[in-house]
């Protein structure tokens, strides 16, 4: 099991409660990131339609939709901190045997998290606030990764 | 060689412009040490780097910091000859330093949050995606000289 320190609870927590999730819905999603950042990862979202461009990217309701359905997924994790393994579950079961997404993927998608958060943050994404941030990354894509075999 | 569009070329030039190599570089460093602590092992002549505290009060972590901001200025310089730009540089990380190479990457990844947390909203996605690739091409010039 994870062991967190009370500064990273209270770090991570804090974080969440500052995302501004109108612009993270909208203009700033990770999702929305990760599709125009690392192109190859649209390959799993044939089914959203137009996905040509930046700009088809970032109007493009279904993948608005999907933001939202991250984000609420990583809330899940802030909410059970010492049990992101058995949260992640059904969701790692999932994305191996019938989504088929390469795990490496999660890890890019955590890295857009961590842009985001940056800029919404600015300077108070302090070093020790990354830190805690990325630890608690490393552990969501650890558990999303958990039942691939 | 990396092939560059003009966008991408004056994508890059409008991000570095806006960067305070000074202010910038000291913050990059200190970001390194504490979210990757074991490349703390390349630099047991620094002193106190014990904490998170002494860390980012270290004078030499600062000055490293912007000494590496003053080399990526030559990348931005020589954006079609990064690898012989870097060949030099490469081979004293390689045969002197011995420093992993998977460590540019996280160098990189901390060089982005930071520039993020400056630029904020003004770094697009579009702009992330072209600042990632100039700095693939710089790890990979660094890269280029190990065997």
């Amino acid at each position: 099991m994870v062991a967190w320190t009370d500064f990273e609870r209270a770090t991570i927590k804090d974080i969440f409660s500052k995302i501004d999730y109108e612009c993270n819905l909208f203009k700033c999603s990770c999702f929305l990131r990760c599709l125009i950042v690392y192109p190859w990862t649209q390959r799993y979202f044939a089914g959203f339609g137009n996905l040509y461009n930046a700009a088809a990217i970032t109007s493009n309701p279904k993948v608005a939709a999907h933001g939202k359905v991250v984000m609420q997924g990583l809330e899940k994790a802030v909410k059970n901190m010492d049990n992101i393994k058995a949260t992640f579950t059904e969701l790692s079961t999932l994305h191996s045997e019938k989504l088929q997404v390469d795990p490496d993927n999660f890890m890019l998608l955590g890295d857009c998290l961590a842009i985001v958060v940056a800029a919404q943050l600015g300077k108070d994404f302090t070093p020790e606030v990354h830190a805690a941030f990325q630890k608690f990354l490393a552990v969501v894509v650890s558990s999303l990764r958990r039942q691939y075999y | 060689m990396v092939k560059w569009t003009e966008l991408e070329r004056s994508t890059v030039n409008a991000i570095w412009e806006k960067i305070d190599i000074d202010e910038i570089g000291s913050q990059i460093w200190a970001r390194v040490l504490i979210v990757y602590p074991w490349t703390e092992r390349y630099f047991g002549s620094f002193g106190d780097l014990f904490t998170i505290t002494a860390i980012l009060k270290n004078d030499k972590v600062a000055a490293h910091g912007r000494m590496v901001l003053k080399a990526l200025d030559k990348a931005v310089n020589n954006m079609d000859n990064m690898k012989r730009t870097y060949a030099a540089l490469s081979r004293l990380h390689f045969q002197k330093l011995e420093v992993d190479p998977d460590s540019f990457r996280l160098l990189a990844d901390c060089i982005t949050i930071t520039i993020a947390c400056k630029l904020k909203s003004a770094l697009s996605p579009q702009s992330q995606a072209i600042w990632q690739k100039f700095l693939s091409a710089v790890v990979d010039a660094m890269s280029s000289q190990y065997r």
